[in-house]
């Protein structure tokens, strides 16, 4: 053991109760669900003045899968692996491709879906993946005493413009994110695009993921998410605005002023220190996923 | 914290901070005879030991997670008999992988071996040769081209499955 270096407290709760009663007891711990992002943080041992640690991993009612007609449902703790196995059958295409290229399997065994949604100021693939997919999480407040507060919200409102968690006091207000709803509907085109290395290079990569069906050459329920990992989750309403009713294929006017919209939307949330090379990547990104949605439209006819 | 856990088939009860990783573990409280990697978090893929049998990257598992577990290094590994099968592979092909990255990729294609011979699989043929790339590719040195872990892997599987054939 280090000299001087205290070892921190581990909560091991079985059930969201005992989680309630954990939090209860120790001031502002470390929530440690897979891990591997919080222990791949450099420096992260030894560090004076370690806070206790409340370890997910044991707690059952966050390691569930279940499936009804309408949507698929996961608790936080359900590892990236374990989803990729049990639900290969069910869950989205887009959400699976994203899945197999996150690391290998060694790691996403380790990685929790929940971890990965929860990290305070660096957004990742599978974040930007959920909010193309309209995704949903519930968020249980352990405020006061007595059952947890559940409530149910979209994953855009789980964190700022400029991809920070809005709930980056999860442990202060006692916040703690417990499962995450995919509804099943089927979309036609879906595709992600991912820019340089998300963990590596996280001020110059790019994230972009997009989904729609289109019925009859005409595009509806458009989504696309826009993520700069430390700098901008963006979710343009307006550009969901402007394609829903465009026929397939778009024509380049109509895949320039996309491009264009997404720009302005760009500059208006990021600031000026952000680097030109996510911006242009953005915008190749955006084009090349709209170039895939013609292709597939017209091999189709 | 006391923790209890099996280290190459030794048991082993350690006084260490809840927090400390597997790696800084073995290479401070084991003995100078464990080589891991001290990579602080770049996640190199030089310090892959087997936790119950799976493959783990130990920079990411924290003390309080090995409690009550069985781990092997690649020290340990080497005295089994599945090694002989990757060590034949490694002869027969005539590629090794460098001495930074032997250990590591060794125990990752053993874990590739046991997925590929496990029990739930229906057809063994699951694990392509993309995905053995890919997987070996957790160790970041580039000393192997991936035709080179693909004869390698299959070379491993022909003597594995020798064995089980024994075996059975």
């Amino acid at each position: 053991m280090y000299e001087g270096i205290r070892s921190p407290t581990v909560h091991t709760p079985k059930s969201l109760s005992d989680l309630s009663v954990a939090l209860k007891r120790s001031t502002n711990p470390t929530i440690f669900a897979g891990g591997t992002y919080i222990m791949s943080t450099p420096g992260y041992y030894p560090k004076e003045g370690e806070q206790d640690i409340i370890y997910l991993g044991g707690i059952s009612e966050i390691n569930r899968i279940t499936r009804n007609d309408r949507y698929i449902e996961f608790g936080a703790g359900v590892t990236l692996q374990r989803l990729l196995t049990v639900g290969k059958q069910v869950l989205p295409s887009l959400l699976t491709e994203a899945i197999e290229s996150t690391s290998t399997t060694i790691v996403r065994r380790q990685i929790t879906i929940g971890g990965t949604l929860c990290i305070s100021h660096h957004r990742l693939l599978i974040c930007a993946v959920l909010a193309a997919l309209d995704a949903e999480v519930e968020i249980r407040s352990f405020k006061g005493s007595g059952t947890p507060l559940a409530r149910w919200i979209p994953i855009k409102d789980l964190y700022k413009r400029n991809g920070e968690l809005k709930l980056a006091e999860l442990s202060k207000d006692k916040n703690i994110l417990s499962s995450i709803r995919i509804s099943l509907g089927k979309e036609t085109f879906s595709t992600f695009i991912v820019a340089d290395d998300v963990m590596r290079n996280r001020e110059e990569a790019v994230i972009l993921a997009l989904r729609c069906t289109y019925d009859q050459s005409v595009i509806t329920s458009f989504r696309m998410c826009l993520v700069f990992p430390t700098s901008l989750f963006l979710i343009p309403q307006e550009i969901s605005t402007y394609i829903n009713g465009l026929p397939v294929p778009l024509s380049t006017s109509q895949i320039e002023r996309i491009v264009s919209l997404v720009t302005e939307r760009i500059s208006a949330n990021t600031d000026s220190s952000s680097p030109v090379i996510q911006t242009e990547r953005a915008r190749r990104a955006i084009e090349a996923s709209l170039h895939a949605l013609n292709a597939q439209g017209l091999s189709e006819r | 914290m006391k923790i209890e856990c099996t280290i190459n088939r030794t048991a082993h009860t350690l006084n260490v901070n809840s927090n400390k990783p597997l790696n800084m573990i073995l290479s401070e409280d084991i003995g100078s005879q464990i080589r891991v990697s001290q990579c602080d978090g770049r996640l190199c893929g030089n310090c892959v030991v087997l936790l119950n049998q799976q493959a783990v990257l130990s920079c990411l598992i924290p003390a309080f997670l090995i409690k009550n577990k069985e781990i092997l290094t690649f020290e340990g590994f080497r005295k089994t008999r599945f090694f002989n099968d990757i060590e034949r592979a490694y002869n027969d092909t005539n590629i090794h992988p460098c001495s930074h990255c032997f250990e590591s990729k060794t125990l990752i294609l053993e874990e590739l071996l046991q997925q590929f011979f496990s029990q739930d699989k229906i057809d063994e043929s699951t694990i392509g040769e993309e995905t053995i790339v890919r997987e070996m590719r957790l160790n970041r040195c580039s000393c192997l081209e991936a035709h080179e872990i693909i004869a390698i892997f299959n070379a491993a599987v022909s003597y594995r499955r020798k064995r089980r054939v024994r075996r059975y």
